[in-house]
C-alpha cells in the first residue's frame, strides 16, 4: 500500500517539475546556464521598456524546424559568431511540430525584452492560411533583420529529355497537368514557388508533395517524377556529380555557384521567389533593444567568419538591416498569402 | 585495401579514442528508457562541432551504432522499448529475461547487434553501388506495398487474441488520422488544437504505451519483487540453431535499411515476422524464444549498414539517424553524396572502419556491462520506476522540445495501461502508428502520379512482387495459427 503512494507522489512531483521548467529548458549548445536565464526574467520586469540594455543571461534563438536543415544550420552558425559581438551566450532551441506552428505559437508568448529571438520566415504568413487554428498571428512578431536567401530552382535528372527550360515549358504546354513536379511538402515554399511559376508562365504541372528535398531527389533519380523544385544548395552535390541538372533558378541574378544556369526572368518569366531566413522578435520589443540587437547581428553577419561558414555550406548571405527587411517583409506578405490561398484552392 | 587504410587512419589519428568514447556514450544513452539513438546523436553532435572532422565522425558513428544496440536493454530488461525498432525485441526478450535468462539474453542481444552491423558493413563496402540502384526502384506504389506488407505482420504479433490485435491496429490507424492531410494540407481530427496539426508524434506515444503503462501496471499490482527463477533455459546449449536466423535477419535488415524511408522499425518487425514463418518445432515465439530476440536485434542493427548505402552513394538519408549524420557532415563542410568517395576518400574509409570498430565495441561493452545492467534493474522496482518515469518525461519532451508531447505521452500511458488490463496487445497499435502515414502518403502520391488510376500500380513488377510476398506471408500466418493453438 505504502509503495503505491510513493510511486504516485513521485509521478505527480516529477510531472509538475517538468511542466514547470518545460518552457525554460533548452537543448544543445550546452554552455548556457539555466539559472541565469531565469534570473533575467525577473530583472527585465523591473526596468521594463525604459532601458535599452539587454537583459542579463543567455539569448535564446528558437527554430521551429528540426535540426539539420538549411534554416537550422544558418542559425547555429550565426549563433556561434554573434556571441562575441553580443557578449552573451546564444542558445539555439528547436521547438518543432505542425510544420512550425508549435514553435511560432511558443514564440507568441515570449517577452519582448530582447532575450528571445526566433527564426523569421515566410511560414509566419502561410501557416495561418492552411491551419485556421494556429496559436499565433503574424502581428505577434516583427522582423529584426535578414540573414540569407536561397532561390527556388527547377531540377531534373541528368538523363532527362528536358535539356533546357524551353523544352520543359514546351512539354508542359503540350501536356497540361501531365509533367510531374515534386516539392518538399504541401504548402512548403517550393510548392508555392512551383505554383507561382505555373501562374506566371501560364502552364499547369502535376504537383506531387514529398517529405523534404531528399525524397524528391530520390524520386527524380529513380525516374518516378519528371522534375522537382528545391534550392541550389540542396542539390549541389548531385549536380556536381552529373546526376541532376538545374534548368533554371527563380532568382533575380544568376547564382555564383552555378553561373551557367539561367534565371526565369531571362526567359521573360518575371518571378523571383525563394526562401529567406531572417530573425524576428516579439512585436512589443522596444526600439532601443531592436537597435542594439541589430548592431551586433549586423556585425556578425557581415564578418569574414560567417561569410566563410556560409560559403562552405553553399548558401548565400543576403543581409538586410531592420529597415530594409521590414519593408521587404511588407511586400512579401501579400504575395505569400495569395500564393498560399491559390495552392489551397487548387487542391479543392 | 582501402578499408585497411581506413583502419590505419582511425588508429593513427587517435580517432579510435573517439569511437570508444562515442560507443560508450551511445550505449548508455540508448539504454536509458525513453531515449533513442537519434536523440543521443542530437544531444552529442553539437559537442563535436569544434572537433576535427575525422574525430567528430568517429565519435558520431560510435554513438549511432551503440545507441541502437543499447536500445535493446530497456526492451529486454523492463519491457520498455525506447524506439519502435526495439519493440519487437521486447516480445520475446522480456519473457526470457523474466524467466531467469537475464545474462544470456542481454549478452546475446549485444552479440547479434554487433554482428548484425558487421554483416551489413561488409555488404556496404562490397555491394553498395548495386544495392543503391535497387533502392532507387522504389516509388510511391512500392512504398505503399511495403506498408501493406507491414500490415500483414499485425496478425502474427497479436499473440493470443487475433481479433483484439486487429482492433488494436485499427485504433492505431484511427489515431494516425489525426493531423494534416499530407496531400491537401487540411488539418483533420485536431479538435481545434494547433498542437495536433502535425499529428501524434510517435516517439512520445511509444514511450507512453510501453514505458509509462508498465509503471501504472506495477503501481496497480504492487508487485513486491519480481519473481525471477534461476533455472537456466536450455535454449542456449545449442547455439548452432541460431545461425540461420541471424543471417536471414541481417540480410533483411540490410536490404530494408537501404530503401530510403523504411527504417530500423520496419526492418525488425519484418524480420521477426519472417523468423516466425521459419519456426521449427519447439520454437516458442511470443513466449520467450531467443531466436525472436536475434531476429529483431540483428535486423535493426544491420539496418545501419543498409541506411549508410543511399546516404553515401546519393546523399539521401536511409533513416532518421542518417538524416542527422548528413546534417552534421554538412556542418563540417562535407557533402555526402556521389562525389564524397572521390573528394574525401580517406574520410569515407575511416568512417567505414569506425563502423566495424564500433560494432566490435558494442560486443565488448555489451558482454562486460551485462552484469552491471542486471544489477541495476534487479534493484527493487520502487527505486527503478520513479527513475523510469523521469526518463519517460525527459524523453518525450526532448524529441521536439515540446511540452504537448509530454501530455501525449501521458495519454498513451493510460491507453497502454488499459490495454494491458484488458489483454489487448500493444505492438499492433504501435505498428499501425508507424505504417499508417507511409501507406497513406504513398497511396495518395502514387495516385497523383498515375492520374488517379489505381490499376496502374499493377503494371509495376516490383509492386506486384511485394504485394505477392505480403499475401503469401499472410496465408502462412493464418495456416500456422490454425495448426498451433496459442498458449499463454
Amino acid at each position: 500500500m505504502n509503495k503505491k503512494w510513493i510511486v504516485l507522489v513521485t509521478i505527480i512531483f516529477v510531472s509538475v517539475f517538468i511542466a514547470a521548467c518545460g518552457s525554460e529548458s533548452s537543448s544543445s549548445e550546452g554552455n548556457g546556464e539555466e539559472a541565469e536565464s531565469q534570473g533575467s526574467e525577473s530583472e527585465s520586469e523591473n526596468n521594463d521598456s525604459a532601458s535599452a540594455e539587454l537583459p542579463e543571461g543567455d539569448i535564446q534563438t528558437m527554430i521551429p524546424v528540426a535540426e539539420g536543415g538549411g534554416t537550422d544550420t544558418t542559425h547555429r552558425g550565426l549563433a556561434d559568431i554573434v556571441e562575441e559581438y553580443l557578449d552573451r551566450n546564444v542558445v539555439v532551441n528547436n521547438v518543432t511540430g505542425s510544420g512550425g506552428s508549435v514553435g511560432f505559437s511558443e514564440a507568441a508568448n515570449y517577452e519582448g525584452d530582447g532575450s528571445h529571438l526566433f527564426s523569421y520566415t515566410s511560414e509566419i504568413f502561410t501557416l495561418p492560411i492552411y491551419q485556421e487554428n494556429t496559436g499565433f498571428k503574424p502581428e505577434d512578431f516583427k522582423p529584426l533583420l535578414n540573414i540569407s536567401h536561397d532561390p527556388a530552382a527547377i531540377v531534373v535528372s541528368a538523363d532527362s529529355e528536358y535539356e533546357t527550360l524551353d523544352d520543359f515549358i514546351q512539354a508542359a504546354e503540350e501536356n497540361p497537368g501531365q509533367i510531374s513536379i515534386g516539392n518538399s511538402g504541401f504548402g512548403n515554399i517550393w510548392h508555392l514557388s512551383a505554383t507561382a511559376f505555373e501562374k506566371e508562365a501560364g502552364i499547369e504541372f502535376k504537383q506531387v508533395p514529398y517529405d523534404g528535398a531528399a525524397e524528391t531527389v530520390q524520386a527524380t533519380l529513380g525516374g518516378h517524377i519528371d522534375s522537382f523544385v528545391a534550392s541550389p544548395p540542396e542539390v549541389a552535390s548531385q549536380v556536381e556529380a552529373g546526376e541532376l541538372r538545374i534548368l533554371a533558378t527563380m532568382a533575380e541574378e544568376r547564382s555564383e555557384h552555378f553561373p551557367d544556369v539561367p534565371t526565369l526572368s531571362e526567359n521573360d518569366i518575371e518571378i523571383s521567389i525563394g526562401t529567406w531566413r531572417g530573425l524576428g522578435v516579439p512585436s512589443d520589443t522596444p526600439n532601443e533593444i531592436v537597435t542594439k540587437l541589430e548592431e551586433a547581428y549586423s556585425q556578425a553577419i557581415n564578418s569574414e567568419e560567417f561569410e566563410q561558414f556560409m560559403d562552405e555550406q553553399g548558401m548565400n548571405i543576403r543581409f538586410m538591416n531592420n529597415e530594409d527587411f521590414t519593408e521587404f517583409v511588407e511586400n512579401e506578405r501579400p504575395r505569400f498569402e495569395q500564393l498560399a490561398q491559390e495552392a489551397e484552392a487548387q487542391e479543392e | 585495401m582501402e578499408l585497411l587504410n581506413g583502419f590505419v587512419t582511425v588508429f593513427t589519428s587517435g580517432g579510435i579514442v573517439f569511437v570508444i568514447l562515442g560507443a560508450l556514450l551511445g550505449i548508455i544513452l540508448g539504454a536509458l528508457p525513453g531515449l533513442t539513438s537519434t536523440m543521443a546523436l542530437a544531444i552529442l553532435a553539437p559537442l563535436t562541432f569544434g572537433f576535427d572532422t575525422l574525430l567528430a565522425l568517429c565519435m558520431l558513428m560510435g554513438v549511432y551504432i551503440a545507441g541502437i544496440a543499447g536500445g535493446a536493454v530497456p526492451a529486454i530488461a523492463l519491457n520498455m522499448p525506447g524506439t519502435p525498432a526495439s519493440a519487437a525485441t521486447a516480445i520475446d526478450g522480456y519473457r526470457l529475461f523474466k524467466e531467469g535468462n537475464q545474462s544470456n539474453t542481454l549478452k546475446m542481444s549485444f552479440l547479434v547487434s554487433g554482428l548484425g552491423v558487421i554483416f551489413s558493413g561488409i555488404i556496404l563496402v562490397t555491394l553498395a553501388p548495386l544495392i543503391a540502384q535497387f533502392g532507387l526502384l522504389f516509388s510511391a506504389p512500392e512504398y505503399f506495398a511495403l506498408g501493406m506488407l507491414g500490415v500483414t505482420i499485425i496478425i502474427s504479433i497479436s499473440g493470443k487474441y487475433m481479433i483484439r490485435g486487429i482492433i488494436a491496429a485499427l485504433i492505431g490507424f484511427a489515431i494516425a488520422f489525426i493531423g494534416t492531410d499530407p496531400t491537401s494540407g487540411i488539418p483533420r481530427f485536431t479538435f481545434g488544437m494547433y498542437e495536433l496539426n502535425g499529428g501524434i508524434s510517435y516517439i512520445p506515444a511509444l514511450i507512453g504505451l510501453f514505458g509509462l503503462s508498465e509503471v501504472f501496471h506495477f503501481t496497480e499490482n504492487t508487485i513486491k519483487s519480481r519473481d525471477i527463477s534461476q533455472q537456466q533455459n536450455k535454449q542456449m546449449n545449442n547455439w548452432k540453431r541460431f545461425i540461420p536466423t541471424f543471417f536471414r535477419s541481417s540480410t533483411i535488415g540490410t536490404f530494408i535499411g537501404s530503401i530510403p524511408g523504411a527504417g530500423a522499425d520496419i526492418a525488425s518487425w519484418t524480420s521477426y515476422d519472417v523468423a516466425q514463418k521459419f519456426a521449427k518445432k519447439g520454437d516458442k515465439y511470443g513466449r520467450g524464444e531467443m531466436k525472436g530476440v536475434i531476429a529483431s536485434e540483428s535486423a535493426n542493427n544491420a539496418n545501419v549498414g543498409g541506411a549508410l548505402i543511399p546516404m553515401m552513394t546519393f546523399g539521401i538519408p536511409g533513416d532518421g539517424q542518417t538524416a542527422m549524420l548528413i546534417a552534421f557532415l554538412l556542418i563540417h563542410g562535407l557533402d555526402p553524396g556521389p562525389l564524397i568517395f572521390e573528394n574525401q576518400s580517406t574520410l569515407v574509409w575511416a568512417m567505414f572502419a569506425s563502423v566495424f570498430l564500433a560494432s566490435l565495441l558494442v560486443i565488448i561493452y555489451g558482454l562486460s556491462l551485462s552484469t552491471l545492467i542486471i544489477k541495476i534493474v534487479n534493484q527493487p522496482l520502487m527505486f527503478i520506476y520513479p527513475a523510469v518515469i523521469m526518463f519517460c518525461l525527459v524523453g518525450a519532451f526532448a524529441i521536439n522540445n515540446n511540452i504537448f508531447d509530454v501530455y501525449v505521452m501521458f495519454c498513451f500511458g493510460v491507453l497502454g495501461f488499459l490495454m494491458k488490463k484488458t489483454e489487448f496487445p500493444i505492438p499492433p497499435l504501435m505498428l499501425a502508428l508507424i505504417l499508417a502515414p507511409m501507406i497513406e502518403k504513398n497511396l495518395m502520391r502514387g495516385l497523383l502520379i498515375e492520374n488517379g488510376n489505381f490499376l496502374m500500380f499493377f503494371a509495376r513488377p516490383l509492386f506486384l512482387t511485394i504485394m505477392g510476398i505480403g499475401i503469401v506471408m499472410l496465408i502462412i500466418t493464418l495456416v500456422l495459427r490454425k495448426k498451433t493453438p496459442q498458449e499463454v
